[in-house]
C-alpha cells in the first residue's frame, strides 16, 4: 500500500462539542472523558471503497423512485466535495436521506401526525466524481416538530453522509436551506460553532435550477486536508 | 483555505437510507462473533445506534455496517486472531451525538487488558473497554459504553 500523508488535525471551532445541553439528547450520550488523540496509521487513511455497481437506477433523483410522483416542491441539490487544501475528493460516497415535503420521514419511528407520500422514501446515494462533484434530485423537506423543548420545530434539512478518501475523513451532517427562520431556533444547527455553521446553509442557485421544472441549491462540503509529507518520509 | 464542514447528528431516522450497506451477519469457519451493547450514561441501551467497523486487512469483510436493536445489541464478525492480538476500528454514530465516535475493540487469546498492545495515552481504567472477552460459546462480548463506569476509550484520529 503506497504511503498516504496524514491528515492535518480539525481546527478548533469546527464541530459541536459531543454535550450540547440544549440539544436534549446529549447530557446521557455524551463521553464525559476527553479523547485520546491517535497517530494514524494505513487503517485510519484507507477508506472502504464503492464501485459504480452499488448505485442503482434513480438513487441520485428522489423523485423517481416510485411509480407517481412525490407531492412538494422539487429541487437539485449539487456542489463539489472538497478537501481543505480545495483539492476534489474524488469518487467517494455519499449517502442522503430526509423527510418528505410534509414533514414526515417514511420512517417506522417517526410519528409525527403528518401525511406519508407513498412517492416518496427519501433516501439516496451518489458517488462524486472525478472533479468531486455530485448532484441529487429531490423535493424541498418540510419542517416538523420535535420534543426537544416547548414548541420546538427542525429547520428543513436533508442528512448527508460521507465517506471521503480516507477513514479519518468520515463525516455525517445536515444541509439546511437559506433563508430559514427556524434555524435560529434550532439547537442542533446552533451546537455548530458560530463561523462554522453557516457552512451548513446551502445557497439558492440558479445555475442549477431546471428551467420549468426544479430549484437548485448549492452545498459544497469540504473534508480534512493532508499534510504536506507521507507517512514513513 | 475553505473550513470544514462541521458535524450533525444522525438523528433517529437513517435506517432506511443507509440500509443498502448493512453486513450480512453470518459468520464462517475462521470467523468470530463479536456481540453486545451499546448503552448510555444510565446504563439504558441506544436503540438507535449506527456501528461501522473498519478491518482493511481483512478481505472477507473489511467494512461492516451494524445497526442496534430494541434494546442497544449489535453483532458483527471478525477473524479469528490466531496467535497474535489483532484489532477493528469502530465508529459509532446516533441520535444525541453530535459527532461520529471513534474507538477500537481487540481481540487477544487472553482475557488480561494488560496483555493489549494499545496506542499510547489510553488510561489504564479504560483499556479493558477496548477488549472482547472470550464467552464459553467461542463468540466473543464487547459492550460499547458512550459515558459513566466502564466508559468506552474513544479516539480523535
Amino acid at each position: 500500500m503506497p504511503s498516504a500523508a496524514r491528515l492535518r488535525p480539525v481546527p478548533a471551532g469546527t464541530h459541536p462539542p459531543y454535550l450540547y445541553p440544549d440539544y436534549r439528547s446529549t447530557p446521557e450520550r455524551a463521553p464525559a472523558h476527553p479523547l485520546i488523540p491517535l497517530a494514524q496509521s494505513e487503517a485510519e487513511l484507507g477508506v472502504a471503497q464503492f464501485p459504480d455497481s452499488i448505485l442503482r437506477a434513480n438513487d441520485a433523483d428522489l423523485t423517481r423512485q416510485s411509480s407517481g410522483e412525490p407531492l412538494g416542491q422539487r429541487i437539485v441539490v449539487a456542489g463539489r466535495v472538497i478537501d481543505e487544501d480545495g483539492k476534489p475528493v474524488r469518487r467517494s460516497l455519499i449517502e442522503v436521506w430526509q423527510c418528505n415535503a410534509s414533514g414526515r420521514y417514511a420512517h417506522a419511528r417517526d410519528q409525527h401526525d403528518a401525511p406519508l407520500d407513498p412517492n416518496f422514501h427519501g433516501y439516496g446515494k451518489l458517488l462524486t466524481d472525478d472533479q468531486g462533484n455530485y448532484r441529487f434530485v429531490s423535493i424541498r423537506p418540510g419542517a416538523y416538530p420535535w420534543r426537544n423543548h416547548p414548541n420546538a420545530w427542525r429547520p428543513a434539512h436533508i442528512h448527508f453522509s460521507l465517506f471521503g478518501n480516507a477513514y479519518a475523513q468520515r463525516l455525517i451532517t445536515q444541509m439546511y436551506f437559506p433563508g430559514d427562520p427556524l434555524l435560529a431556533l434550532d439547537p442542533i444547527y446552533h451546537s455548530a460553532p458560530a463561523g462554522a455553521r453557516e457552512r451548513l446553509v446551502s445557497a439558492f442557485d440558479l445555475a442549477f435550477t431546471l428551467e420549468g421544472i426544479a430549484l437548485g441549491y448549492r452545498f459544497d462540503i469540504v473534508l480534512r486536508g493532508r499534510e504536506a509529507t507521507p507517512m514513513g518520509v | 483555505m475553505p473550513g470544514l464542514t462541521p458535524s450533525q447528528t444522525i438523528g433517529p431516522f437513517f435506517h432506511d437510507g443507509l440500509r443498502w450497506a448493512l453486513a450480512s451477519a453470518s459468520p464462517q469457519n475462521s470467523t468470530i462473533r463479536v456481540s453486545g451493547r451499546v448503552l448510555d450514561r444510565d446504563g439504558k441501551g441506544v436503540n438507535d445506534a449506527l456501528l461501522e467497523v473498519w478491518q482493511p486487512g481483512w478481505s472477507a469483510a473489511p467494512f461492516q455496517r451494524v445497526y442496534t436493536g430494541e434494546a442497544g445489541e449489535f453483532a458483527f464478525a471478525m477473524p479469528q486472531p490466531g496467535s497474535d492480538q489483532l484489532h477493528a476500528s469502530v465508529t459509532v454514530f446516533a441520535r444525541g451525538l453530535l459527532c461520529g465516535l471513534f474507538t477500537r475493540v481487540h481481540l487477544h487469546a487472553s482475557d488480561d487488558p494488560a496483555a493489549l498492545e494499545l496506542p499510547p495515552g489510553v488510561p489504564q481504567a479504560g483499556r479493558a473497554s477496548l477488549l472482547a472477552r472470550r464467552q464459553g460459546d467461542g463468540t466473543c462480548h464487547w459492550d460499547l459504553r458512550l459515558q459513566g463506569e466502564g466508559e468506552t476509550v474513544f479516539f480523535e484520529l
